[in-house]
């Protein structure tokens, strides 16, 4: 697909001022659903991106350039102790254009958690679940059953031990399993932002301003009169020094994690809570490498497509934390940078990259006093930093899982396991891995750790001395900000964010439009469940 | 706190690193720091000395550092023949250029300033026990000194292993030439693939 027409902030020759109904700062899941809501709503919509447009024309499939463009710092923005590296789109569609496409609904006992807990009101599994019908039809989600030798080898361990395990829905269509999902999908069977609700937003009038980045909110009295943005170089690094203004009565804030706080604290919001920046979560994420006996071809087919929630309740909801298990499937740049050897070892482990099955784990963070998530604050430069404490709950999860996923691999015929850890050398047996996992010195950055789910930092909740933005993330002191990403997510959800975020944004863009027009799009009014199957807790046939 | 782990079997040359290590544990924040402040080029000259280099923001530190590693790092994988093991770590060189300068100012001048320290003789010889300089020390000096930032009980300094790793190891694994071994075929040819509609 082409890009549609849109202003690339870098070939700018003058400053540049814009006027609209909404500004919205972002293009990711959270601004994406707002921008088709709001223009299909008739708002003149202005839409703030600060990475570039980048389609399947130039998705090259190579991962060093792809994860240069396409990414916040080159895919490696690190937290201050650089302990594990955040991942984050940055680029037309956001994270959405290089997430792996699970499309799950999250639990409703974190939606009640957050009500009993955060003072969150109007969100409940029953309330939700018409947001997520629709956003599961807007974007083609289905369930995915063709599991690749990857998904299979895990369901096979999963079975062998008894462990619930069910097939994950997709937002793809005609999806030929490439396996680029990371890196922009060339043929753009992936539903999304980038060809779905940005197009369609452009088309109903929306403008996209690329290469800018929204610096600050001009804020006068209890209002944002005009957002304030710089202009990019073509590789969205260096401001060119032209300026872009944008002047709308309401002002949409969807940066995502880091980014959306980073927006209020360069523009020295008001946050009478204290909580702006805090309670940042990363659901992190820890891997195990088997190898197989036989060829998997993890890199090919649909990457991710079998989701275990085995041990996400392992001590309730509050205890020890929990994590679900997913699979990876990985281009040769990002599998071999799982383990970081050296020399004869690296090759050795370069060889066997074709019966590689690895499996990773995502942990619960966020519902226990010792995990009170991480921090955000400015760099010089104005860049978000994350600060997030690895302690011992954390690393008991990771242990716990090290452990669990080696387990399943060794159930599904591995010849060995290791966890994604420096220290650690490949078990043979399963009573091997038990007594290496119990023993492993578990630290960073020697146990490799990322993430791909940022989730918080402005907080939700209806109590303007507790959180950042009430139930629908309007901002508590900043009378026309909403904030609609999962930046306001009070805890981690459990599951891949994308469809939370996108059913979110839609309810709260509707909510807005409502407030702005009083009317709703008509996509986007709540009607009966749509008739595809929401996803169930299905057997994986092996 | 983590779990007690055996600790490994170490030469003697790691306990006297260590040792020194142990000793400038409190100023190796302020050392970083104070080269960056004592030899910090503006942006402007930075690039300068970079494009003077060939490359876009790559230093001269940065590329002489990288060039002695990656045969070290990559033995198995690199071509055995020396001519084509020079033109692959050119490339290389030129590809973590490429990919350097979509890194944000901040990040940037972080990883410049690391190599500027690495480079730094005093540095590189107290701290990495590395005693010649780079382009002529043996690769099994080289192995040791990667093997003591990666096995050092300051993260800084196995966050600096990790960073070198994983730069070269990524500029070489996303080359064609670095496929074959591996079994992977490469990107598909999509040129001829049906573009599913825009919804």
């Amino acid at each position: 697909m082409k890009a549609h027409p849109h202003r690339d902030a870098s070939r700018l020759d003058t400053d540049l001022t814009l006027t609209g109904d909404v500004v919205i700062i972002g293009t990711g899941a959270g601004g994406g659903m707002a921008a088709e809501v709001l223009a299909l709503a008739g708002l003149r919509v202005i839409l703030l991106e600060e990475g570039g447009y980048h389609t399947s024309d130039d998705f090259t499939m190579r991962e060093v350039p792809s994860f240069g463009r396409l990414y916040y710092e080159g895919g490696i923005r690190q937290t201050k102790s650089k302990g594990l590296a955040v991942m984050q789109g940055r680029t037309v569609g956001g994270g959405t254009t290089v997430n792996w496409t699970s499309a799950l609904r999250m639990p409703d006992r974190i939606l009640e958690y957050w009500a009993n807990e955060f003072g969150v009101t109007g969100l409940s599994g029953a309330k939700l679940a018409p947001w997520y019908d629709i956003a599961e039809r807007r974007l083609n989600v289905t369930l995915w059953t063709d599991h690749n030798e990857n998904n299979l080898l895990m369901a096979k361990g999963m079975d062998t031990l008894g462990w619930s395990h069910r097939a994950l829905p997709r937002n793809v269509k005609d999806c030929p399993g490439l396996g680029y999902c990371q890196i922009g999908c060339p043929v753009d069977a992936k539903q999304s932002m980038l060809v779905t609700t940005i197009p369609t937003a452009i088309d109903h009038g929306a403008e996209l301003v690329t290469r800018v980045r929204a610096e600050r909110l001009e804020i006068r009295g209890d209002r944002v009169v005009a957002v304030e943005g710089v202009a990019l170089d073509e590789r969205g690094v260096r401001p060119t020094g032209k300026r872009v203004r944008v002047e709308a009565p309401q002002v949409v804030v969807a940066g995502g994690a880091l980014n959306s706080p980073a927006v209020f604290l360069r523009s020295q919001a008001p946050n009478p809570s204290g909580m702006l920046g805090k309670r940042t979560f990363l659901q992190i994420h820890n891997f195990s490498i088997a190898v197989m006996p036989h060829d998997v071809d993890a890199h090919i087919g649909a990457l991710q497509s079998v989701h275990s929630h085995e041990f996400e309740w392992r001590d309730g909801i509050t205890g020890r934390a929990g994590y679900n298990i997913e699979t990876v499937g990985a281009q040769p740049v990002a599998m071999m940078n799982f383990r970081k050897l050296l020399g004869r070892d690296l090759a050795a482990f370069a060889t066997q990259y074709r019966r590689l099955h690895t499996l990773v784990s995502q942990i619960r963070d966020g519902f226990h006093p010792d995990n009170p998530g991480g921090t955000v604050t400015l760099k010089d430069g104005g860049d978000p930093l994350l600060d997030y404490p690895l302690n011992d709950y954390i690393w008991e999860a990771v242990r716990h899982s090290y452990l669990t996923m080696a387990e399943c691999q060794f159930a599904a015929g591995a010849e060995t396991v290791v966890p994604a850890n420096y220290d650690a050398q490949p078990y043979r047996s399963w009573p091997e891995a038990k007594a290496g996992i119990a023993a492993l010195e578990l630290k960073a950055p020697n146990t490799f750790l990322t993430s791909t789910h940022p989730l918080g930092g402005c907080l939700m909740g209806e109590d303007p001395k507790r959180a950042v933005v009430d139930s629908r993330g309007r901002h508590h002191q900043l009378a026309n900000v909403t904030v609609i990403d999962g930046s306001l997510f009070p805890t981690s959800i459990g599951v891949n964010l994308s469809l939370t975020i996108y059913a979110l944004a839609a309810r709260q863009a509707a909510l807005l439009a409502q407030d702005l027009t009083g009317a709703v799009p008509e996509a986007y009014r709540t009607t009966a469940p749509h008739p595809v199957a929401t996803p169930q807790a299905e057997e994986v046939p092996t | 706190m983590t779990s007690p782990a055996t600790p490994p079997n170490r030469p003697l040359l790691f306990t006297r690193r260590e040792l020194l290590h142990a000793g400038v544990c409190g100023s190796l924040a302020l050392t970083v720091s104070g080269f960056a402040g004592r030899w910090a080029a503006t942006p402007a000259a930075a690039q300068a000395a970079a494009q003077a280099g060939g490359y876009t923001v790559l230093s001269k530190e940065g590329a002489t550092i990288l060039r002695a590693i990656a045969p070290v790092i990559l033995d198995g994988c690199l071509p055995a023949d020396p001519a084509a093991q020079q033109q692959a770590i050119a490339g290389m060189l030129a590809d973590i250029d490429g990919y350097m300068a979509y890194l944000p100012p901040a990040v940037l001048t972080e990883a410049l300033d690391g190599f500027r320290l690495l480079h730094f003789a005093p540095f590189r010889a107290l701290i990495g026990g590395l005693w010649r300089d780079y382009p002529n020390a043996t690769p099994d000096a080289l192995a040791d000194f990667l093997r003591g930032f990666r096995d050092s009980r300051f993260q800084l300094l196995r966050s600096t292993y990790a960073f070198l790793q994983s730069i070269v190891v990524v500029a070489w694994f996303d080359r064609p030439a670095a496929w074959a071994m591996m079994g992977y075929d490469g990107p598909v040819d999509t040129s001829g693939a049906p573009e599913a509609s825009a919804a």
